[in-house]
């Protein structure tokens, strides 16, 4: 099986490892790099759970090859607190109860963020649940979600 | 319990975890022996089952073991609530029921 080195900066740090070319940005995180905070949940691409940032656009990592992502920029679940000081959104989920098992939750947080920082200026209900159709929630349903984004844009702007 | 405490929200110990990418869920971890299940799911609403041939499936290294209907009745696993098969066996009751699971060692 033909390999290559993949590098690229993960949560600021700079990492490389050995993948082979058919490896999904979601394995060479999980697998390769043992940062199992973003999750793998359908497998088709439809759950969002394993959503981080490439270069800060949300981008599902089951959905793009390591190696399309190599010298790029990558944010995951794990790199947005800092601290112990959590970010405006995890903080605005954990007030708002808006996880319950916690699975889809870290893809939840890095597509929220996404959307809070492409409608920056004015953010409504709606907007939120359409923009939030790619991520699945199976535990609370999604009004304590929509209720922490709402929440985090006004944390966000201030 | 505090006076008050019924209906009134507090907040969970386990959410920081969950929020910060440090929950370990089985996926997240491995152990000597695990296998991965892969579902084969029904395409079509409702159907026969003649007959499911696995033999393709089971000549790849990787599979450990398929396991149809008729094993699992075999087995005496049980059935889902209302009665429904966990994998179908001679018909198919539903979209997307579960045709066969098999047993791999990796996710590949």
């Amino acid at each position: 099986m033909a390999t290559t080195t993949v590098s690229m900066t993960v949560n600021g740090k700079q990492v490389s490892a050995e993948a082979e070319n058919r490896t999904l940005l979601v394995q060479y995180l999980r697998e390769s790099l043992g940062m199992t905070g973003t999750h793998v949940g359908c497998d088709t691409s439809q759950c969002g759970a394993c959503t981080v940032h490439i270069d800060g656009l949300p981008i599902k990592s089951c959905t793009i090859l390591a190696r399309q992502v190599d010298g790029k920029d990558v944010t995951t679940i794990e790199g947005l607190a800092d601290g112990d000081t959590l970010h405006p959104m995890q903080e605005a989920f954990r007030e708002n109860h808006a996880l319950q098992c916690g699975f889809c939750t870290p893809g939840m947080v890095m597509s929220a963020i996404g959307i809070v920082e492409r409608n920056k200026d004015s953010l409504d209900e709606k907007t939120v649940r359409e923009e939030l159709e790619g991520n699945f929630c199976r535990c609370t349903g999604y009004h304590n979600i929509v209720k922490a984004i709402l929440a985090a844009h006004q944390d966000m702007a201030a | 319990m505090p006076e008050g405490s019924i209906g009134t929200p507090i907040k969970r110990r386990e959410d920081h975890r969950f929020l910060t990418g440090a929950g370990r869920y089985v996926g997240d971890f491995d152990r000597p022996g695990r296998t991965y299940a892969s579902m084969v799911r029904s395409p079509v609403g409702h159907a026969k089952i003649p007959n499911v041939d696995t033999s393709k499936a089971e000549a790849e290294p990787c599979v450990v073991k398929s396991l149809k209907g008729a094993d699992w009745a075999a087995d005496e696993v049980g059935a889902l609530s209302g009665g429904w098969p966990v994998i179908a066996k001679n018909e198919m009751p539903a979209t997307s029921h579960k045709v066969w699971p098999a047993l791999q060692q990796s996710n590949g």
